[in-house]
């Protein structure tokens, strides 16, 4: 089977080149946006989560600068006064960069904190038990994986950006893997609220306070009243007020980038569907050959089957690979648009298993699908096709009604699309619902691909005047 | 065409008796070209009258005895005749074709059974050339064997030949039948409209 | 002998528009183990279809061919393709080679698909392409060589895995006299030596004169019939 699989295929192959490239290229194509995309949205929810879930911790409510130049310091025991509010907590932050020996060694969300009150928020798990003095200069507490990562330990120093320039700590402790570790995805260090201030140039100041609220208060009666008291001079937000904003400006990005992925894959299965159906086509002759010289049918579709599958999933390592590639590209473009101003990032664009299984089953997956139609028909080669000289070999009968069910899915996908473009122009109600737009968009999409797959064969492999089985009365049961 | 070429080739290799030459020639015709000793002394004597050969005049008792011999004339008879190709075409003198000649306006059916019948002799007869052929040609090559199996082979081209003309005259003879059946019809028609 | 092969009241009909057409019009037939069987007759008398059938490539419309006294129309594809592949060589009209494979590969390709590739089948297949005078060409593709040469390829591929039954249509055909010679030699040598049973469709005569029998099929029936060595010799 092997060997003929070798002399049979791979000789094709080797000799149409073309459109073999062609069709794995089909496959590449799709599968480069399907992985993109799953990279992408994984690690915008992944930060996303990170971010508002582990470091808002037991916090209802945050007190936010409306300025660049952060809050003044005795904000929090204002907000602390106020009914409803069990604590007020302090909280300096800011991005900064690491350096270890002098090398680049990422950028950590850092946390100046004030040890007794932020308790009341977040309950850290210190691994060996030191943690920081108040107002202990220099010291610093990263969590345990960033630190296995760079291969760093208690005691060890390293180099932080400031606004002074570097500034060397000492890692006093570590952040065990729970809580608040998990914070900006492990990349999060916390230190004395009045050493980051030191450098941080934030001397007097704050740039949050994460307010934690009497039991059974609501969110946003207290938020009112601190509103109120305020007058202004910040913003008041729900962590999840602000969670669903982002959510909505992340899910609409999202839906852009499934559509990609959508039309992507109807391309490549486009692709992939015409030039499958062709190169098993053009082998009738052969094949009738091999039935002839008594191949039985069952290791025909096999032949034909394994060929997809092995075309389909040379196409999917590229697709991986190349997808790969671009969800870096993307998420620094789509990061540097719209995440970094929300405060996220999209920092691991690791492959997981689940993404790299997707991506490399797909291909295979898609080709063997598409090459289930011609693997079918060449099971009904009879052996005595190959005796027809090729003029006179059977060739698929178009079916008018196949025709004309293509024809109309393409028209009313091509016909959708265009009401689509003209409604949303006109009615701006309309546009503002990102997910009905989507969906919409997806379907007519999907209708039009799939309409002009259909399509295809009718224009390329029937040619006009061909009448189909008329010519080989042939009948193999 | 010739049993006096044959002769005079046989002699140029060496002497013989008459005997010996009917044998010889017996194994390089091989059987499809029947001669006897008749036409064998028959021509000894007019080549020795034309003085292409001598008898050797030592051992006379009896003609079987007598050998003979090729004269300088005699090889330059043979070589000229080995080098000029043959001018006559075979003459088709086929009794089948005489019978055919006064046989085909009388009974059509009769003619093509016998044309069926010359065929299958034909092919039966070929067929066993053709074994003989085979079996020659699995015995390994001699000079004298490759000559049996060429003179095999015009037996063999000659017969084929005939029995593509037979199926020929066949096909032709049924085609012609039709033709004549339907002008009959044809006729009887434009008899039935007067 | 036990038949090797029996065609049993045979009609094959081909609908042309409305009008059916009997390309085989009632033929019965048997081939003893070992026979050589040259089948003659005009173009279109039907002598290819009888040789599909009795390959197992097509099945009759009505009547039966039998193999070794096994009913081809009581078998289903897989015991059919066996057919094809284990005990039917069939030398193709058309050569039918394909045209990625080099000829030896062609001619190892049946072994391949009957999974008996092994260094003696393959030394056997060797002589063969040895026999069929191709041992120079064994590395040329098909649209490297002369419609003879490809004709040889056919040859030798269906000789190859030594089938018990050779269907040989039209073998020589493109070949010139003293090469078709040589492959007649060959297949009465397959016969001679391995006792294999031989069917032969050949126009010209002189071919059909290597069979031990020579039939004669015209509008689809066997016209005449006749037995080699019945004859005096000419
Ligand atoms: N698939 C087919 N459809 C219709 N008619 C067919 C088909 N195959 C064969 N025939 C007809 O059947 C008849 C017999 O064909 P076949 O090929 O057996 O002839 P043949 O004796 O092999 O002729 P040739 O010597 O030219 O090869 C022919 O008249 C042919 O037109
Ligand atoms: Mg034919």
């Amino acid at each position: 089977m092997l060997t003929l699989f070798k002399t049979f295929n791979l000789r094709y192959l080797a000799k149409h080149k073309l459109r073999i490239t062609t069709i794995i290229f089909g496959v590449t194509l799709g599968i480069i946006m399907v992985v993109a995309t799953a990279l992408v949205n994984q690690s915008i929810l992944r930060s996303y989560h990170s971010l508002v879930d582990t470091a808002a911790g037991k916090t209802g409510l945050q007190v936010l600068s409306n300025t660049r130049s952060g809050l003044p310091a005795s904000i929090a025991d204002e907000v602390a006064q106020i009914k409803g509010v069990k604590a007020a907590v302090p909280v300096v932050r800011s991005d900064v960069f690491a350096f270890i020996n002098g090398k680049q060694a990422g950028s950590l969300l850092v946390y100046g904190i004030d040890r007794k009150k932020d308790t009341n928020a977040r309950s850290y798990e210190f691994s060996a038990g030191r943690q920081f003095r108040a107002g202990e200069p220099d010291a610093i507490v990263l969590t345990k994986a960033w630190a296995n990562e760079k291969g760093l330990k208690t005691g060890d120093h390293i180099n932080i950006t400031g606004s002074r320039g570097f500034k060397e700590f000492k890692i006093v402790d570590l952040l065990s893997d729970t809580g608040p570790a998990h914070a900006n995805l492990g990349s999060f260090a916390i230190m004395d609220i009045n050493t980051a201030r030191g450098l941080l140039n934030k001397a007097g100041k704050i740039d949050q306070v994460d307010v934690v609220l009497e039991d059974g208060e609501k969110p946003n009666i207290v938020q009112d009243r601190i509103k109120h008291k305020l007058d202004g001079r910040a913003e008041v937000e729900i962590p999840a007020t602000r969670g669903t904003e982002v959510q909505r400006s992340m899910e609409s990005m999202s839906i852009f980038l499934d559509l990609a992925a959508m039309i992507s894959i109807f391309v490549g299965a486009f692709i992939i569907f015409n030039n499958l159906e062709i190169s098993v086509e053009e082998r009738r002759y052969g094949i009738g050959t091999l039935r002839a010289l008594g191949l039985p049918r069952k290791k025909i579709f096999t032949l034909v089957i394994f060929e997809a599958i092995l075309l389909g999933f040379i196409g999917s390592i590229f697709g991986v690979a190349i997808g790969t590639l671009l969800a870096n590209l993307m998420s620094t473009a789509f990061a540097d648009a719209i995440l970094s101003f929300e405060r996220i990032r999209i920092t691991d664009l690791g492959v997981t298993p689940q993404i790299f299984i997707l991506g490399i089953l797909m291909g295979p997956v898609m080709a063997a699908i598409a090459s289930m139609g011609p693997a079918m028909r060449m099971l009904r080669v009879a052996p005595l096709e190959a005796l027809r000289p090729f003029e006179t070999a059977w060739r698929p009968r178009p079916k008018t009604w196949k025709l004309v069910v293509s024809a109309l899915i393409l028209v009313i996908g091509v016909g959708s699309l265009l009401i689509f473009v003209y409604v949303l122009e006109n009615n701006d109600k309309l546009s503002q619902n990102m997910q009905l737009i989507g969906n919409f968009i997806l379907a007519s999409i999907f209708l039009t691909f799939l309409g002009s797959v259909l399509l295809m064969p009718h224009l390329f492999l029937y040619p006009s005047g061909s009448k189909g089985r008329a010519h080989l009365p042939y009948e193999w049961p | 065409m010739s049993v006096k070429h044959g002769l005079l080739g046989l002699l140029a290799r060496k002497p013989q008796n008459g005997y010996e030459l009917k044998n010889a020639f017996d194994e390089i015709a091989g059987g499809f070209w029947d001669v006897n000793f008749g036409q064998i002394y028959s021509t000894i004597d007019r080549l020795v009258k034309d003085g292409l050969i001598t008898a050797s005049s030592e051992d006379a008792e009896g003609v079987e005895r007598r050998v003979y011999q090729i004269t300088q004339k005699g090889i330059q008879e043979f070589k000229d005749w080995l080098d000029k190709p043959s001018a006559k075409v075979r003459p088709l003198r086929d009794e089948i074709f005489v019978k055919l000649a006064f046989m085909y306006p009388f009974d059509k059916e009769a003619i093509l059974q016998l044309l069926a019948e010359q065929r299958q002799l034909y092919l039966a007869k070929m067929a066993e050339l053709t074994r003989k052929k085979y079996l020659l040609s699995r015995q390994g090559g001699s000079r004298d064997m490759l000559m049996t199996d060429l003179l095999l082979d015009a037996a063999l081209f000659h017969a084929e030949a005939d029995v593509k003309w037979l199926e020929h005259c066949e096909a032709k003879l049924r085609g012609f039948e039709s033709i004549q059946r339907e002008e009959a019809l044809e006729n009887d028609e434009i008899g039935l409209d007067q | 002998m036990a038949n090797k092969v029996e065609v049993k009241d045979v009609f094959k009909t081909y609908k042309r528009g409305k009008a059916e057409f009997h390309a085989l019009n009632g033929i019965s037939l048997s081939i003893k183990e070992g026979e050589f069987l040259a089948v003659m007759g005009p173009s279109g008398s039907g002598k290819s279809t009888l040789l599909h059938l009795i390959g197992a490539l097509d099945k009759p419309t009505s009547g039966e061919v039998f193999i070794d006294g096994v009913s081809l129309s009581l078998l289903g594809d897989d015991a059919l393709s066996q057919i094809r592949r284990e005990k039917v060589g069939f030398i193709f009209q058309q050569f039918n080679l394909l045209p990625t494979l080099t000829a030896r590969e062609n001619i190892l390709l049946p072994l391949r698909i009957a999974g008996k590739s092994s260094r003696e089948t393959e030394r056997y297949a060797d002589e063969v392409i040895e026999a069929v005078g191709l041992t120079n060409w064994s590395s040329n593709l098909p649209e490297e060589m002369s419609g003879g040469q490809m004709q040889r390829v056919g040859i030798a591929r269906a000789l190859a895995i030594r089938p018990s039954i050779i269907l040989a249509d039209e073998p020589t055909g493109n070949l010139d006299s003293k090469t078709s010679e040589e492959i007649l030699n060959l297949l009465k040598d397959c016969q001679e030596q391995f006792k294999q049973t031989i069917i032969m469709v050949i126009h010209d005569a002189k071919a059909a004169a290597y069979g031990d029998r020579i039939i004669r099929l015209k509008d689809g029936q066997i016209d005449e019939e006749v037995e080699a060595y019945s004859a005096n010799l000419i």
